[in-house]
Protein backbone atom coordinates (compact mmCIF):
# COMPACT_ATOMS: atom_id res chain seq x y z
CA UNK A 1 0.00 0.00 0.00
CA UNK A 2 1.46 3.49 -0.69
CA UNK A 3 0.10 5.49 2.57
CA UNK A 4 2.54 8.14 3.78
CA UNK A 5 3.00 8.90 7.26
CA UNK A 6 1.21 12.33 7.46
CA UNK A 7 4.50 14.77 8.67
CA UNK A 8 1.96 16.45 11.10
CA UNK A 9 -1.45 16.73 11.81
CA UNK A 10 -1.68 20.31 11.69
CA UNK A 11 -0.94 20.03 8.30
CA UNK A 12 -3.36 17.74 7.54
CA UNK A 13 -5.91 19.30 9.26
CA UNK A 14 -5.49 22.39 7.04
CA UNK A 15 -5.76 20.45 3.84
CA UNK A 16 -9.18 19.73 5.34
CA UNK A 17 -9.88 23.66 5.85
CA UNK A 18 -10.22 24.44 2.22
CA UNK A 19 -13.12 22.14 1.43
CA UNK A 20 -14.96 23.82 4.57
CA UNK A 21 -14.11 26.72 3.96
CA UNK A 22 -15.99 26.42 0.46
CA UNK A 23 -18.84 25.11 2.47
CA UNK A 24 -19.35 28.57 3.79
CA UNK A 25 -17.14 28.32 7.28
CA UNK A 26 -15.21 30.71 8.85
CA UNK A 27 -11.66 29.42 10.04
CA UNK A 28 -13.13 30.19 13.62
CA UNK A 29 -16.01 27.88 12.88
CA UNK A 30 -13.95 25.55 11.54
CA UNK A 31 -11.93 25.21 14.31
CA UNK A 32 -14.25 25.51 17.08
CA UNK A 33 -16.60 22.12 15.27
CA UNK A 34 -13.41 20.29 15.17
CA UNK A 35 -12.70 20.67 18.43
CA UNK A 36 -16.22 19.56 19.28
CA UNK A 37 -15.84 16.39 17.13
CA UNK A 38 -13.13 15.41 18.84
CA UNK A 39 -15.24 15.84 22.37
CA UNK A 40 -18.00 13.83 20.64
CA UNK A 41 -15.00 11.01 19.83
CA UNK A 42 -13.50 10.68 22.76
CA UNK A 43 -17.65 10.62 24.24
CA UNK A 44 -18.26 7.83 21.55
CA UNK A 45 -15.30 5.35 22.51
CA UNK A 46 -16.08 5.44 25.99
CA UNK A 47 -19.71 4.98 25.13
CA UNK A 48 -18.57 1.77 23.25
CA UNK A 49 -16.43 0.35 26.09
CA UNK A 50 -18.66 1.10 28.63
CA UNK A 51 -21.72 -0.53 26.48
CA UNK A 52 -19.42 -3.58 26.17
CA UNK A 53 -18.85 -3.72 30.24
CA UNK A 54 -21.17 -1.83 32.04
CA UNK A 55 -19.80 -0.90 35.55
CA UNK A 56 -21.88 -2.25 38.32
CA UNK A 57 -22.24 1.03 40.21
CA UNK A 58 -21.98 5.55 39.66
CA UNK A 59 -18.46 6.55 39.25
CA UNK A 60 -17.92 8.92 41.99
CA UNK A 61 -14.84 10.95 39.87
CA UNK A 62 -12.91 10.97 36.56
CA UNK A 63 -9.55 8.59 38.74
CA UNK A 64 -12.73 6.32 39.33
CA UNK A 65 -13.83 6.12 35.86
CA UNK A 66 -10.07 5.86 34.31
CA UNK A 67 -9.45 2.68 36.80
CA UNK A 68 -12.33 0.61 36.00
CA UNK A 69 -11.42 0.65 32.47
CA UNK A 70 -7.87 0.42 32.78
CA UNK A 71 -9.01 -2.71 34.80
CA UNK A 72 -11.10 -3.81 32.41
CA UNK A 73 -9.86 -3.35 28.70
CA UNK A 74 -6.67 -4.45 27.48
CA UNK A 75 -4.96 -2.03 25.24
CA UNK A 76 -5.52 -3.60 22.16
CA UNK A 77 -9.46 -3.47 22.96
CA UNK A 78 -8.94 0.28 24.05
CA UNK A 79 -6.92 0.75 20.31
CA UNK A 80 -9.46 -1.12 18.49
CA UNK A 81 -12.21 0.34 19.81
CA UNK A 82 -10.61 3.96 19.57
CA UNK A 83 -10.30 3.23 15.87
CA UNK A 84 -13.62 2.03 14.89
CA UNK A 85 -15.51 4.93 16.53
CA UNK A 86 -13.49 7.86 15.48
CA UNK A 87 -13.89 6.52 11.88
CA UNK A 88 -17.35 6.26 12.17
CA UNK A 89 -17.87 9.65 13.92
CA UNK A 90 -15.52 10.96 10.82
CA UNK A 91 -17.20 9.63 8.86
CA UNK A 92 -20.78 10.72 9.65
CA UNK A 93 -19.79 14.11 10.29
CA UNK A 94 -17.68 14.90 7.26
CA UNK A 95 -20.68 13.51 5.20
CA UNK A 96 -23.22 15.96 7.00
CA UNK A 97 -20.66 18.80 6.32
CA UNK A 98 -19.57 18.02 2.87
CA UNK A 99 -21.99 15.98 1.37
CA UNK A 100 -21.53 11.91 0.69
CA UNK A 101 -18.62 10.77 0.62
CA UNK B 1 -13.39 -3.92 2.11
CA UNK B 2 -14.79 -1.19 1.15
CA UNK B 3 -12.66 1.31 -0.55
CA UNK B 4 -14.38 4.86 0.30
CA UNK B 5 -10.24 6.21 -0.34
CA UNK B 6 -11.72 6.73 -3.66
CA UNK B 7 -14.73 8.38 -2.54
CA UNK B 8 -13.23 11.35 -0.51
CA UNK B 9 -11.88 14.60 -1.40
CA UNK B 10 -8.50 14.28 -3.02
CA UNK B 11 -6.42 16.89 -1.87
CA UNK B 12 -4.23 19.49 -4.31
CA UNK B 13 -0.39 19.48 -3.43
CA UNK B 14 0.65 23.20 -1.63
CA UNK B 15 1.60 24.00 -5.03
CA UNK B 16 -1.39 23.56 -6.86
CA UNK B 17 -3.00 25.65 -4.07
CA UNK B 18 -0.88 28.31 -5.04
CA UNK B 19 -1.38 27.93 -8.63
CA UNK B 20 -5.22 27.53 -8.52
CA UNK B 21 -5.36 30.74 -5.72
CA UNK B 22 -3.74 32.64 -8.43
CA UNK B 23 -5.87 31.62 -11.13
CA UNK B 24 -9.34 31.92 -9.47
CA UNK B 25 -7.86 35.25 -8.46
CA UNK B 26 -7.06 36.21 -12.15
CA UNK B 27 -10.70 34.55 -13.25
CA UNK B 28 -12.33 36.42 -10.49
CA UNK B 29 -11.36 39.59 -11.64
CA UNK B 30 -12.79 38.59 -15.40
CA UNK B 31 -16.11 37.05 -14.08
CA UNK B 32 -16.93 39.74 -12.23
CA UNK B 33 -17.88 42.31 -15.06
CA UNK B 34 -19.40 39.58 -16.84
CA UNK B 35 -21.09 37.02 -13.64
CA UNK B 36 -21.76 39.20 -10.49
CA UNK B 37 -20.54 37.69 -7.24
CA UNK B 38 -22.80 34.91 -5.47
CA UNK B 39 -25.70 36.93 -3.76
CA UNK B 40 -25.79 37.31 0.14
CA UNK B 41 -28.63 34.93 -0.21
CA UNK B 42 -26.81 32.10 -1.78
CA UNK B 43 -23.81 32.39 0.73
CA UNK B 44 -26.21 32.06 3.53
CA UNK B 45 -27.64 29.08 2.17
CA UNK B 46 -24.22 27.39 1.51
CA UNK B 47 -23.09 28.16 4.88
CA UNK B 48 -26.43 26.78 6.52
CA UNK B 49 -25.74 23.62 4.94
CA UNK B 50 -22.86 23.30 6.08
CA UNK B 51 -21.83 24.99 9.14
CA UNK B 52 -25.20 24.19 10.55
CA UNK B 53 -25.18 20.84 9.61
CA UNK B 54 -22.30 20.12 11.16
CA UNK B 55 -23.44 21.82 14.30
CA UNK B 56 -26.48 19.52 14.65
CA UNK B 57 -24.91 16.78 13.83
CA UNK B 58 -22.41 17.50 16.93
CA UNK B 59 -25.27 18.44 19.48
CA UNK B 60 -27.11 15.81 18.82
CA UNK B 61 -24.61 13.10 19.02
CA UNK B 62 -23.82 14.53 22.48
CA UNK B 63 -27.25 14.77 23.72
CA UNK B 64 -27.56 10.86 22.58
CA UNK B 65 -24.01 10.20 24.55
CA UNK B 66 -24.56 12.04 27.62
CA UNK B 67 -28.72 10.05 27.91
CA UNK B 68 -26.95 6.83 27.76
CA UNK B 69 -23.66 7.40 30.12
CA UNK B 70 -25.48 10.01 32.62
CA UNK B 71 -27.04 7.12 35.14
CA UNK B 72 -23.25 6.19 35.35
CA UNK B 73 -21.75 9.60 36.48
CA UNK B 74 -22.74 10.72 40.21
CA UNK B 75 -24.81 13.21 40.30
CA UNK B 76 -22.08 15.90 41.08
CA UNK B 77 -20.48 15.51 38.01
CA UNK B 78 -19.84 18.40 35.89
CA UNK B 79 -20.93 19.25 33.00
CA UNK B 80 -19.36 21.82 30.38
CA UNK B 81 -20.61 22.47 26.60
CA UNK B 82 -24.20 23.71 27.65
CA UNK B 83 -24.44 20.57 30.27
CA UNK B 84 -23.66 18.17 27.08
CA UNK B 85 -20.49 16.63 28.21
CA UNK B 86 -19.67 14.81 31.03
CA UNK B 87 -16.01 16.66 32.16
CA UNK B 88 -15.05 13.33 34.02
CA UNK B 89 -15.88 11.25 31.57
CA UNK B 90 -13.98 13.10 29.32
CA UNK B 91 -11.19 14.00 31.07
CA UNK B 92 -10.65 10.30 31.96
CA UNK B 93 -10.89 9.10 28.13
CA UNK B 94 -8.64 11.84 27.22
CA UNK B 95 -5.73 10.46 30.40
CA UNK B 96 -6.58 6.76 28.97
CA UNK B 97 -5.64 8.05 25.88
CA UNK B 98 -2.81 9.53 26.55
CA UNK B 99 -1.63 6.98 28.48
CA UNK B 100 -1.75 4.77 25.75
CA UNK B 101 0.13 7.09 23.61
CA UNK B 102 2.71 7.23 25.72
CA UNK B 103 3.30 3.59 26.54
CA UNK B 104 3.09 2.85 22.21
CA UNK B 105 5.95 5.90 22.55
CA UNK B 106 8.06 3.77 23.92
CA UNK B 107 8.04 0.92 21.76
CA UNK B 108 11.62 0.98 19.56
CA UNK B 109 9.34 0.38 17.08
CA UNK B 110 8.00 3.96 16.99
CA UNK B 111 10.08 6.68 16.53
CA UNK B 112 9.00 8.79 19.73
CA UNK B 113 8.47 12.04 17.30
CA UNK B 114 5.71 9.84 15.96
CA UNK B 115 2.15 11.82 17.12
CA UNK B 116 -0.89 10.57 18.84
CA UNK B 117 -2.71 10.38 14.77
CA UNK B 118 0.90 9.09 13.40
CA UNK B 119 0.71 6.11 15.90
CA UNK B 120 -3.16 5.23 14.86
CA UNK B 121 -2.23 5.70 11.21
CA UNK B 122 0.43 3.00 11.34
CA UNK B 123 -1.86 0.65 13.41
CA UNK B 124 -4.47 1.24 10.88
CA UNK B 125 -2.14 0.56 7.99
CA UNK B 126 -0.31 -2.28 9.56
CA UNK B 127 -4.18 -3.53 9.86
CA UNK B 128 -4.62 -3.80 6.11
CA UNK B 129 -7.05 -0.82 6.00
CA UNK B 130 -8.27 1.04 2.97
CA UNK B 131 -7.03 4.49 1.69
CA UNK B 132 -10.23 6.11 2.34
CA UNK B 133 -10.58 4.44 6.41
CA UNK B 134 -6.75 5.01 6.79
CA UNK B 135 -7.72 8.96 6.24
CA UNK B 136 -10.39 8.52 8.52
CA UNK B 137 -8.94 7.36 10.97
CA UNK B 138 -6.37 9.94 10.91
CA UNK B 139 -8.41 13.00 11.12
CA UNK B 140 -10.36 11.28 13.82
CA UNK B 141 -7.18 11.35 15.54
CA UNK B 142 -5.90 14.39 14.81
CA UNK B 143 -9.68 16.46 16.08
CA UNK B 144 -9.33 14.40 18.85
CA UNK B 145 -5.43 15.88 19.20
CA UNK B 146 -6.93 19.46 18.72
CA UNK B 147 -9.51 18.72 21.36
CA UNK B 148 -6.77 17.63 24.17
CA UNK B 149 -4.71 20.90 23.13
CA UNK B 150 -7.87 23.05 23.45
CA UNK B 151 -8.79 21.45 26.70
CA UNK B 152 -4.72 21.59 27.96
CA UNK B 153 -4.32 24.98 27.19
CA UNK B 154 -7.48 25.68 29.18
CA UNK B 155 -6.55 23.93 32.33
CA UNK B 156 -3.25 25.86 31.79
CA UNK B 157 -5.08 29.17 31.74
CA UNK B 158 -7.29 28.25 34.91
CA UNK B 159 -4.16 27.07 36.91
CA UNK B 160 -2.20 30.03 35.99
CA UNK B 161 -5.48 31.99 37.21
CA UNK B 162 -5.68 30.59 40.65
CA UNK B 163 -1.62 31.30 40.93
CA UNK B 164 -2.30 34.74 40.27
CA UNK B 165 -5.02 35.20 42.57
CA UNK B 166 -2.98 33.49 45.60
CA UNK B 167 -0.52 35.94 44.67
CA UNK B 168 -2.63 38.54 44.86
CA UNK B 169 -3.91 37.46 48.09
CA UNK B 170 -0.35 36.95 49.47
CA UNK B 171 0.29 40.98 48.55
CA UNK B 172 -2.45 41.87 50.36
Amino acid sequence: MANKLPEDLDNFIKKFQDLFLAKGFTEKEFKKQLEELGVVIIMAFLNKLLEQKPPAQKFASEEEILSYLKKNFSQEEIKETMQSESKKISKEYLENVLGKI
Amino acid sequence: MENIGEKLPKFPSPENIEEKKKESAEKGKEESVENPPESPEGVEEKKEEGVEKGSLYLKKKKEGFLKKIQHLESPLAERIAGGLVSLPFLVAGMKLLSEIQNEIENLSTYPPSLSFGNILLKEGMLAGASTGSVMLIVFGAAVVKLSFDSVRAQEARKKDDEKKLKLEKLDE
